[in-house]
């Protein structure tokens, strides 16, 4: 066991270095000299110049890379060229606010899954359920930047409830949260069917779903909503991945088809 | 079930109640007395070093913590800041500053000449690699401080723009002490003498600016100002209307017309000196020959351009430089004369049909794509084949700055930071200038424009550039087009800000009721 796991790690390195190459390749490969960009479009030469000299740009490229793998090594990330600060601080500052907010989509998710399931499996085919029904399909067939514009719309615009942006305190994240666990639930709708889902939790094929989740009682609104879904979210199939694995790993939620 | 509902329900609407009632709190609304001020801008400042700063979004905060020895009043006329006065040498080559009394940094130590002098030391440095060296170092060749309160610049030749420089954002005059205790970090951590000071700074969310308590000047009139980085441009709006924000800039083009009909806000419009220009390889057939750069001058409807494309928001320009610029004087524009533009064209040879290229950004200046198009159709209808090309910023500078790339024409604007003629021009148009992406040349011109920088004579100096963009206009390295404005957007309570013609946003002066 010992052995396989410092095999698996040694092979890691190649890897490694070459995902590290190929992006350091990829990017000076982009069109656009950085210097110049940074140094804005009134700068004289000269000064575009001293720029490439501070950031290290008219070295060869594999000196750069050189630099940039030892400061590596040191858990030096560099300096965004950006804000000119260490990227690794950068990342700190808002790493715990992604955190807070993953957690507050995850518990709205859930709760309003939980909720909307709950009620459509105790009365099937009755209001609620199918008031659920096309809730869940326009929450899937609406990309998410979408929602969040409407409910700044309404919430902020109209209503002057909650704040647009911004992040201080608690009342900036409602919004936010909200629009990302709505946008994320469609994974409760369907049968509360502890078997498929799973069954078909590992398959990643959006034709699945439908399958499994259309075997009942509401095998037409879910056609449709395959359907759309298809022909409007070619790329909605990553997005649900996410989805699916983070409710998974919270596992919170067995009771759906996890998309 | 039912009762499930109306709970849901119920503590659904007690959080959103809950909610409401703290709303009033954003932006400091109630308190009495100086007031907090919210700044929402597309991006944050990538540095309050103003000595190493290159983005006009950082000289906005800048120009609050950092003062000058002299500054631009809003007229764009060049008025004392930090010096109380002035003299200059028969031979132009040496300017003394007497600086003000009591004036301080924001750690305590006061303004002094030593302090001038270690500042402009520190840019006039290459060893520092500040992006503003050559602002500087061009022209300047020592700075000796003679007494406690007179300072003495010493110049490599007479320098007519030297006190337009000095009221560059980049003339902000740095703490000695904050410069020795934070080296290179003063970017991050800046302490001037005006009458903002630096609070807290986290990256990507807000720059807090507090007044500075102990300023020398005029106190400032609000207790904190915030500057937000908002770069969704309908985000930016909502946060005005909404009042998250007191002050936005810019105001997106794609909201002007309904914000200003809506009348909850208000929008003003400044003009900038940025020019809006598409630019010719003069070294290159057919644009080598006048006739042709004439030609495509008379081709172009200015007026229109300004009516239908840019919605009434630019002026066509009077001259290579803009109105309010330093040694401006309009020299006319190319009327719209397709026919003209023909005849000259055929007089210079050019057959119905020609291949010509056209560059331009996309989303880079207001409307640029659209007018590019326009030019296009323009260019087409007096019987050139126009080959069309948008770019995306970053590669497009790229591309213009290599000739070899292959450009005949190319949308580009020029802005001018000291506000004067000699930024204006000498770049652009001399021979060796910087930014000579039309690879114009004209020693006539050449001479002009050294003259014109080393006058120190306002009068001889406007008679010496009426000149030049006279040349400029006649030989037509350039497709002028428009001058551009700029739009700030301010809550009701708002008052005393305003957009520069340098394109900066002066916050200096802001009160909120």
């Amino acid at each position: 066991m010992l052995g396989y796991v410092v095999k698996r790690l040694l092979q890691l390195i190649p890897t490694l270095i070459g995902v590290s190459i190929l992006t350091f390749v990829l990017i000076h490969a982009v069109p656009g000299d950085p210097a110049r960009i940074i140094a804005g479009p009134e700068a004289s030469e000269q000064d575009v110049q001293l720029v490439r000299e501070k950031l290290g740009l008219d070295q060869p490229l594999y000196v750069q890379y050189g630099k940039y793998v030892a400061d590596l090594a040191q858990g030096d990330l560099g300096t965004s060229l950006r804000s000119e600060r260490p990227v690794l601080d950068e990342i700190m500052i808002r790493f715990p606010t992604t955190i807070q907010l993953t957690l507050m989509a995850i518990v709205v998710m859930v709760a309003a899954g939980l909720f909307a399931g709950i009620f459509s499996a105790t009365k099937p085919n009755s209001l609620i359920d199918n008031a659920t029904m096309m809730v869940s399909l326009f929450g899937i067939s609406m990309p998410v930047f979408w929602l969040g514009l409407m409910l700044i719309l309404v919430f902020s615009y109209y209503w002057g409830v909650l704040p647009s942006g911004g992040n201080d305190g608690f009342r900036h994240f409602i919004l936010p949260a909200f629009a990302l666990g709505i946008c994320s639930r469609h994974f409760l709708i369907g049968d509360p069917g502890p078997v498929d889902a799973l069954q078909h939790a590992g398959s990643d094929q959006p034709g699945f779903r439908s399958d499994c989740a259309c075997q009942r009682s509401k095998r037409k609104a879910c056609h449709l909503q395959a359907h759309l879904e298809e022909r409007t979210h070619p790329d909605h199939h990553h997005y649900r991945t996410g989805i699916r694995d983070a409710a998974r790993g919270s596992g919170a939620y067995r009771d759906g088809v996890f998309y | 079930m039912k009762k499930l509902i109306s709970i849901v329900t119920l503590s659904a609407m007690m959080l959103l109640a809950a909610c409401g009632n703290n709303s009033s709190t954003g932006g400091g609304g109630g308190q009495e007395g100086p007031k907090d001020l919210v700044v929402a801008l597309g991006s944050e400042p990538v540095s309050l070093d103003p000595q190493d700063a290159s983005d006009g979004i950082s000289y906005h905060a800048t120009e609050l913590i950092y003062e000058k020895l002299v500054t631009f009043d809003q007229d764009m006329k060049i008025v004392p800041e930090l010096a109380k006065e002035w003299k200059v040498s028969e031979d132009g080559k040496t300017w003394t500053f007497t600086l003000q009394d009591g004036a301080t940094f924001q750690d305590g130590a006061p303004v002094n000449a030593e302090a001038v002098k270690t500042s402009f030391e520190r840019i006039l440095d290459k060893q520092n690699k500040l992006k503003r060296h050559s602002l500087f170092a061009e022209f300047i060749d020592k700075v000796t401080a003679d007494s406690e309160k007179q300072v003495t610049f010493h110049l490599k030749f007479p320098y007519g723009p030297m006190l337009a420089t000095l009221a560059h954002p980049a003339g902000g005059i740095h703490s000695p002490k904050n410069l020795q205790e934070k080296g290179k970090g003063v970017n991050k951590a800046p302490v001037g003498s005006g009458p903002y000071q630096f609070k807290e700074w986290i990256s990507g969310d807000k720059l807090v600016l507090e007044a500075n308590p102990n300023y020398w000047g005029e106190k400032p009139k609000l207790k904190t100002i915030t500057i937000k980085p908002v770069q969704e441009n309908a985000a930016r709006t909502l946060m005005l209307e909404t009042g998250e924000a007191d002050v936005i800039f810019p105001v997106p083009a794609t909201d002007l017309e309904r914000i200003k009909s809506e009348g909850k806000v208000t929008v003003s419009t400044y003009p900038s000196n940025r020019n809006l220009y598409m630019g010719m390889n003069t070294q290159k057939a057919p644009f080598d020959n006048v006739k042709v750069r004439q030609a495509l001058n008379y081709a172009v409807d200015k007026d229109t351009i300004v009516n239908k494309i840019m919605m009434g928001n630019a002026k066509p320009s009077q001259a290579a430089i803009s109105e309010l610029t330093n040694g401006f004087s309009a020299v006319g524009m190319y009327e719209y004369n397709p026919e003209k533009a023909k005849q000259l064209l055929a007089e210079a040879g050019v057959q119905p049909g020609t291949k010509i290229k056209l560059w331009t950004p996309e989303g880079r200046y207001l409307m640029d794509r659209q007018l590019s198009e326009f030019v296009q159709a323009n260019l087409q209808a007096v019987g050139f084949d126009v080959e069309f090309r948008k770019w995306e910023w970053g590669a497009y500078q790229e591309a213009v700055d290599n000739p070899d790339s292959g450009y005949d024409l190319f949308l580009l604007s020029w802005a001018v930071p000291t506000n004067d003629a000699d930024w204006g021009l000498r770049p652009n148009f001399a021979s060796d200038g910087s930014n000579n992406k039309t690879l114009f040349a004209n020693q006539e011109l050449d001479a002009l424009l050294e003259k014109g920088m080393k006058s120190t004579n306002e009068e001889e100096r406007k008679t010496i550039y009426n000149q030049a963009l006279q040349v400029i206009k006649e030989d037509a390295p350039w497709l002028f087009l428009v001058e551009m404005n700029q739009f700030v957007g301010t809550s009701k309570h708002v008052q005393g800000v305003y957009g520069s013609n340098t394109e900066r946003l002066v916050l200096r002066y802001a009160e909120k009721k």
